[in-house]
Formats: structure tokens, sequence, C-alpha cells
């Protein structure tokens, strides 16, 4: 284990308390709140969906950095992770498009 | 001829074995990654046939979004008490490892609940199985879903049997991490489900 | 250890090593790969007489032999098995033996998972093959196009059919993160990514593209067998859906598939060619860059399979480029596998032949391949002898003279014997001729306009003659696979004593015992070079000539404690565990009775799971010191897992 990819150096993040885990999920349960008055507002036409899909990555994102602590992990962890989810947005993305399904 | 100072430069003990927590965690981010095409396949399909309603209910008269709302926010808690059963399980608290543990499966059964409820209601007001496209592959994307939390679920009970037995081990077996990990992996993919298949439908 | 002594006897195996049990509990991946093999090879054995019945139905006009139902089942059968359970399986099968040895590692890293893997594929390829005897065998092709595989409900054989390869489906999953793992985090000290053998970055690629192409498939046939069983509307056109979508989830799993056949193949024959001639692989960056180029660009391509499904004009256009681009990695290789040979000093040993006969024929299938990215000549080929000629080419030129060239060149580390040269020879001449005989009259049959999976063709429309030309071919091709199972089993008892290294080799597999102690090495070699093997054996003279050295040198990690080296201990819990997944796929067959025998079927699945993660992985005497009910220690362990970080 002299040399692998996973021994690149660690991030020296500092590792969050149970403290900043009850501020995080609060701020998750804030945007599940936005996300749901949002989808009434039908005045917003197509910034709503937009809004939506933003706010969903936002959530994707803050359990994953924090809650899967890929922030605080090693980054071959994060890649592996991103591969798939890239792979299965772009690869549906043309299988939509072929449809003409989007 | 074994001299280790000759090794690449590193000076330091060279361990032949590797940190099994790297290697463990390692599989189960690519399995994650291998998880993500599946329910890109399910939600794809979805997409697809999400107008596809041959006459019966359609998303927009079927969705209930407080109430789907509610039992989001229960799964998305239970990540918390996900997060800080690791957390316990980081500071060799077991008691508190437990509590979360067990707070954790009963979030997720409250949420499989709440999915058996909404499935049944949807069945009433005439959206069966065989209904549409569109009522196939909601169920089915959905039901994969919650497929997944009742695995979930069995494996944090596990985790809490093996907790009270005494035979939670690090760096072998199923660990905390590792279910953690799975865990809020599953939350994650409601979040996009909850806003693809209910929110971008209403 | 690494010294060339004169070996005269084979080891025999170590003890508690014999009998049917310690084959069912064993966790050793050598032997796991050595069970996937001899799968492999029964398995090639079946789907070559279901090939050769083909055959003997083709080989005159309006043939009599079979009847159009059994010649689907044939058909069908004939590429899920070779597909399924030959090519993937000997490939895992080397993979399995191999990586460890070649990355200087005592196991993979999860043996028990390994285990597991092999007992799901066996348990997946009884299903399947079980269907035979119970009211016939799938039927509708091995592509299982919706909606021909969601008709006929009163037929369970293509039930058979998704529930088979949802199982082997599962396997392929568990080995394919088992063996990632392994390559990133138990690699030998000083083993870079770079300095790994090309066949170990060829399997990962390979299990990067079966992880990420497994799961559409299992989507689709989830939506299949729901559509077959429990009335979902997933394939009903009438309904409003489009059969379309399970094309593109096939082929999204089904190309990317195509190059987890073949790169196992690139891979063996880049570690061949190298030793037989003694120069090392040119342009060994190109080599590896371009296989990982061939995995991305694999996921672009699917929908050339599509082309005559009237997708429009730019997704044809934009899958035509991308099919064409994907040749340009594999040429890179190809030209630095001659690149290898050429200047070499050349050894025409059985291995040699195949990998060399693998870039011939390869290139032949490669070519009539790009013929297909161009769109109006593909819906002229599509569905013709044609497209069976090419992916032959492919398939058995590429992946399984390949496969066969890495059987010649391990068997000897495997079994400690060589397989008879001799016989090897004639085997390889045989199969050759054969399949050119067989494979090569399908392209002007198709080019004529032959159909694929008819069962018979009329006289007068000049058939005839190329027809009988590939069936007596295909014979030919019976009469070499003889051969080769005569030469396994002869040489197993009678083939000449290997010693360690006998081709005079570049990697680590050759720097233990043939066959190797279970631990693989006494201590683990420390890598300071690409094939380390063989620098420790040659070094450059002053006039940079090769020069062998007196005696191997070589840096070797001492072992604390060489007597007690802790292997994984056998367990039965990965096979009951597959045995559980084998009744929850017989009983969802038969519902709605069968729930019940699911439901037991799970429960035995989940008492094996359990079992499994309570089981410790080595039996050791020691107390554990990770305990809850030891907090202190536990508290003391944390303290230096934060200092060491």
């Amino acid at each position: 284990m002299a040399e692998t990819v996973v021994h690149e150096p660690h991030q020296h993040r500092k590792h969050p308390t149970p403290r900043d885990y009850w501020v995080i999920a609060f701020i998750l349960g804030v945007i599940t709140a936005a996300e749901v008055a949002l989808s009434y507002m039908d005045f917003l036409g197509f910034g709503g969906p937009v809004l939506l899909i933003i706010m969903a990555i936002a959530k994707f994102a803050i359990v994953a950095l924090w809650f899967m602590h890929l922030r605080f992990d090693l980054a071959v962890y994060s890649r592996l992770f991103v591969v798939g989810i890239i792979g299965a947005i772009s690869m549906f993305l043309v299988v939509l498009a072929t449809f003409a399904a989007l | 001829m074994t001299d280790l100072v000759t090794a690449e430069g590193h000076g330091e003990h060279i361990s032949t074995h590797p940190d099994m927590n790297v290697v463990r965690k390692t599989a189960m981010w690519v399995f994650l990654g291998s998880e993500c095409i599946f329910f890109g396949s399910l939600i794809a399909t979805f997409l697809l046939y999400r107008t596809e309603t041959r006459g019966g209910p359609t998303a927009k008269e079927l969705f209930d979004i407080p109430f789907t709302s509610a039992s989001s926010f229960i799964l998305l808690m239970s990540s918390l008490t996900m997060v800080l059963a690791h957390n316990a399980r980081e500071r060799r608290d077991p008691r508190q490892l437990r509590i979360w543990l067990l707070a954790t499966a009963l979030l997720g059964s409250t949420f499989l609940a709440g999915q058996a409820f909404e499935f049944t209601e949807f069945a009433h007001e005439g959206l069966k199985l065989t209904t549409s496209p569109f009522a196939s592959s909601f169920y089915v994307a959905t039901g994969f879903h919650g497929a997944h939390v009742a695995v979930g679920v069995l494996m944090l009970l596990a985790l809490l049997f093996m907790s009270m037995s005494g035979r939670l081990r690090t760096g072998e077996g199923m660990n905390v991490e590792l279910v953690g990990l799975y865990w809020h992996f599953v939350d994650v993919v409601w979040i996009v489900i909850f806003t693809v298949v209910y929110l971008l439908q209403v | 250890m690494a010294t060339v002594a004169e070996v005269t006897e084979v080891h025999a195996p170590a003890p508690g090593h014999k009998g049917l049990w310690s084959w069912i509990t064993t966790v050793d991946h050598k032997r796991i790969g050595i069970l996937y093999l001899w799968s492999a090879l029964l398995f090639f054995i079946v789907g070559g007489i279901e090939a050769l019945l083909i055959r003997l139905q083709l080989f005159t006009p309006n043939g009599e032999i079979l009847s159009a139902d059994a010649y689907n089942q044939l058909f069908t059968m004939h590429g899920t098995t070779m597909v399924f359970l030959v090519v993937m399986p000997l490939a895992s099968g080397f993979v399995n033996y191999l990586l460890p040895l070649l990355l200087g590692a005592r196991d993979v890293a999860f043996p028990r998972l390994n285990a597991f893997s092999y007992w799901v594929f066996f348990v997946g390829g009884v299903l399947l093959y079980s269907s035979f005897i119970l009211g016939g065998s799938p039927d509708g092709g091995w592509f299982g196009y919706a909606p021909l595989s969601t008709q006929v409900p009163e037929y369970v054989r293509m039930d058979f059919w998704a529930v088979g390869l949802l199982t082997l489906g599962v396997a392929s999953i568990a080995s394919s993160a088992n063996f990632i793992a392994t390559i990133l985090t138990m690699r030998a000290p000083g083993m870079t990514l770079m300095r790994m053998p090309v066949f170990v970055w060829m399997t990962l690629v390979i299990s990067f593209l079966l992880l990420f192409s497994l799961p559409t498939i299992t989507v689709g046939l989830f939506q299949v067998f729901f559509d077959r069983n429990f009335g979902t509307l997933f394939y009903e056109t009438a309904a409003g859906a489009d059969p379309l979508l399970w094309q593109h989830l096939f082929w999204l799993f089904g190309h990317p598939e195509v190059y987890v056949l073949i790169l196992p193949a690139m891979g063996i024959v880049s570690e061949i060619l190298p030793v037989f001639s003694r120069k090392p692989l040119f342009g060994y960056s190109f080599v590896v860059f371009s296989g990982i180029a061939i995995g991305f660009m694999g996921f672009g391509v699917w929908s050339h399979h599509m082309f005559t499904s009237g997708m429009g004009p730019v997704a044809e256009a934009g899958f035509a480029i991308s099919t064409m681009m994907i040749a340009v990695p594999t040429g890179i290789k190809i030209f630095n596998w001659i690149g290898t040979t050429w200047g070499g000093r050349i050894r025409l040993t059985t291995p040699m032949l195949y990998a060399l006969a693998f870039i011939a024929m390869f290139v032949i299938g490669g070519l009539s391949g790009v013929t297909h990215s161009i769109v109006p000549a593909d819906t002229q080929q599509h569905d013709s002898y044609y497209v069976v000629a090419h992916f032959h080419y492919v398939l058995f030129g590429g992946a399984i003279l390949g496969l066969f060239a890495g059987i010649y060149y391990w068997y000897p580390k495997m079994s400690g014997r060589m397989l008879s040269e001799r016989l090897g020879k004639w085997q390889f001449w045989i199969t050759l001729i054969g399949f050119n005989l067989t494979f090569l009259p399908m392209h002007m049959l198709g080019l004529n306009g032959m159909p694929r999976r008819t069962y018979r063709y009329d006289e007068n429309l000049g058939f005839d003659l190329w027809n009988a030309v590939a069936t007596i071919g295909g014979f030919v091709i019976a009469l070499g696979v003889l051969l080769f199972v005569i030469n396994v089993i002869w040489s197993r008892r009678h083939g000449e004593i290997a010693g360690d290294d006998p081709w005079d080799a570049r990697t680590l597999e050759w720097a233990t015992s043939s066959p190797p102690p279970e631990h693989n090495f006494d201590q683990v070699p420390l890598v300071h070079s690409r094939d380390d093997f063989w620098h420790r054996k040659y070094t450059l003279d002053a006039e940079g000539f090769l020069q062998q050295r007196d005696e191997p040198v070589g840096d070797w990690i001492p072992e604390a404690d060489p007597e007690h080296i802790h292997m994984p201990s056998p367990s039965y819990y990965p096979a009951l565990t597959a045995l559980g997944m084998g009744i929850v796929g017989y009983g969802v067959l038969y519902q709605p009775a069968g729930f019940i025998v699911a439901a037991i079927g799970a429960l035995v699945l989940m008492w094996g799971a359990f079992g499994w993660s309570m089981e410790p992985v080595t039996r050791t005497p020691e107390p554990m010191a990770h305990d809850d009910r030891h907090p202190e220690l536990e508290a003391a362990a944390a303290t230096e897992e934060v200092e060491s970080e």
C-alpha cells in the first residue's frame, strides 16, 4: 500500500460534529419545504421546474458531501460515484432525446 | 536484498496489509455508482411514459404532494439519525449508537408504511399496476426504491443485533459506515424521485 | 523462491483441499478461478453442440433435422450460453486466478464475495439450462426483443431467460466491485497503476463496463418479467408503450458487453506477445489508454444496433460517427501488438500462435464491424448472415482464440504441467482452418441476402454451397475442440513438469511456484518497475544488450511470522446465499404457488447473508480487540486512528 490511488493526501478538513449534522438536517428540511411551496406556484412558468431541479441538486449534494462525508474522504470515492451519476444522466438524456420525450 | 529503505524513497514501514476499511468503502462506492444507472433506467422509463395514462388517472389528479413531502421529510431525517449513529460509532459510544440505529430503522419503516398507504390510496382511485404504462412505470420505479429501503431496514436491524450481542467489529463484515453509505444513497435517490417523479409532474 | 531450479514434482494439494465440500466452501481465488474455467469449458461444449445442431439443420436447403421451435430454442441458447456462460466466466476464471498473483497480493479484496459470485453464476447457469426439461428453453433470441419476449405467456421459456440473466447479473456485479476494490487497493508495494500488467488494466476496464451497463439490462429484464407475469404495460404497444425502450435498455448493456467479451482477450494477448517476442510491450501506455478509451466510448455507440428502427437522421449520424471513432483506439492496440513482435526473437509456441491468430482474425472482424457504422450499408446488412459472420470473427476469432492463448499460456502455472505442444499445434491449425471455413462463407451468404434466425432456406436461392461449407467448417472446429479437451485431460497427469517459470516470462505470477501455494507468495514482492519479474532475471550490459543475471535479484518484504500467514477460512455461507437466490428464482417462475417457494428461498438467502456477516473472515484464536463490550479498548484504537491521520 505504499503508493496507491487511495493514498492521496487527506484533506485536512474539520469533521462535522453532531451539532453540525442537526444544522445540515435543518437546512435540508427548509429546502424541502421551499420545494413543496414552489410546486404550487404555477405562475413561475418555466422557472418553477428549473428552481426545483436546482434545489434537488443542492439537497443531493449536501447529503453526499456531509452525510456521506465525501467532502472529508478520499477523492477516489467521489470520482467513482460521480462517474455513475454523470453516466446515468448523459445516457438517459440521449435515450429520451431519441424518443423526442424530453 | 530486502532493504526496505530503497523502497521508492519511502523510508517508513511498508505494510502488506491494506486498510480493509478503505478496501470496503471503495467497493461500496463503485456499487453505489452502479446503482445510479439502475435508478436512472427506472426514472428514464417513468419519464418516457409519464403521459401514457390510457384514460386512467394522471399524475396531476393523483399525487398528494403534502403527504409525499411529509414522507420525504421522514426519510431525509432518517439520514440525520444514520449519520448520528455513525458519529456515535466513531466516538465508541455503543448506547448512542443503538439509539440512533433504532431511530433510523423506525423512520425507514415509517417511510415504507407511508408508501404502502400511498399505493393503496392510488389503487382505490383507479391506478392499478396494469392500468397504463404510466402506472406500471410509477409503481415499479418507486417500488424498487421501497425495496431498497426495506433491505436497508433489515441491515440496520442486523447491525443493532450485532451491536447488542457484541459482535460488531471494525474492519470486517457489515459495519455502520457501509450501511450508512447505502442508507444515505437510498435517501438521495428519493430526493431525485421526489422532484422528478412527483413535483415536476403536478 | 525466485530461482529457476529444476522442479521434478508437482506440489501435492494442501491438506484439506480434497473432496467436494472443500470446493463448495473454498474462498481461495485460485480454486474459484479453476471452478469458473471448468464450468465455462463445460458450457462451451454444450453451446458448441447447439451450434452443430444449427449447422446440421442448415447443411442442406429445407433441412429436416430440427423443427422451427427447436431451432429457435437452440439459437437462443447458443447465443446466451456463449456470451454469459462461456466467454464471461472464462475471463472471470482467468481474472480470479491471476489478478492477485499479477498484483503481488495474497487474495482478492473479498474472498467470500468472490465465492458468492461463482455460486450465483453456477445457479444462474443451472436455472437457464433446467428450462430444457421444464417446458422448453428460451426461444426469443439472446437479445430478447420486446414485444416478442413479452408475448406467449403460456410458456415460461422467456421467464427462464429473464430470471437466469438477472441471476447471472448479480454474479457479475459482485465480482466487478470485488475486482475494482482489489485493483485499486490491494496492489503490492511499489506496484503503481502504470506498472500494472495490461491484463489487470483490462480487468479494471471491464469491471467498470459491467458495473455501469448491467443495471440497464437488469431494469429491462424486470420490466419484461413483470409484463409477462404481473400484467404491467412496459412493452404493450396497444397501451401506448414503446418497445424501442427495450432495445435501448438492452443495447446500453449489450454494446459495452461486447467490449467486456473482447477486452480480457486483448489483455491476455498483451501479456503473451512480449513474452514470446522477448521484448517489452510496445507503447504500454497507448495500449492502456486505448483500452480505457474503448471503455468510455463503448457507452456511446449502442444505437448502431438500432439503425433500422427509425431513430431519425440526427441520432443515426451521431451514432455512426461514434461507431467509426471507436475503431481508432482498437486500431492503436493492433499496431502496438504488431510493434511488439517487430524485431523480436519470436518463439512460435502454441500460446503465441493463438495470440498472433487473434490479431489477424480480430482485424477481419473489426473491419467488417466498421462497415456497420455506414448507415445505408448497415440497413442492407442488418439481420443478415453478414452480421453473424462479423460478430463470430470478433467473438470466436477474437475472444475465444485469445482465451485459448491464455489457457495454453497459464495452464502450466495452474496445474504445474505443460499442455502438449504437439497436440496444441494440431489443435491450433485445425481450429483456425475450421473457424475460417465456417464463418468466412457467412459474409457471402449475408451479402447475398440470407437472413439470420430462419430455420430453413429454399433451394435455388444460391445459399446451398456456402451453407454446406460452413457446416463442414463447424465440424472441423468441433474436432479442434475435441483435441483441446483431450490435451487438457491428458496433460493433467502426463504433461511435462513445468517448473516455476517455463516461458521465461515477465510478470509476477511466474515468481512463485506452479501451482502457487494457497497464500500465493511466501513473501510479498516489492515492485520496482513494470515487468518486475523480468528485471529480476535480466539486466542490460554496458552496450545495452540483454544480459541474464547470474542469480535473480529482487526485493521481498519479509513476513513477520512466515509460519502463520492468515488466509481467509473456508465458508459455506456464500454458497448458501447463492442457493437461496436460486430457490427464489425458481419460486418466482411458478407463481402464485411458487411465491411460497420464493419466500423460503428469501429466508435461506437472509440466513446465508446474516451468517456471512457474523462470521469472522479468518477464524483466529485471539480475542477480538474491537468489540462494543470493551469501549475502553475501542477508545484507545480511536485515538490511534486520529493520530495516524
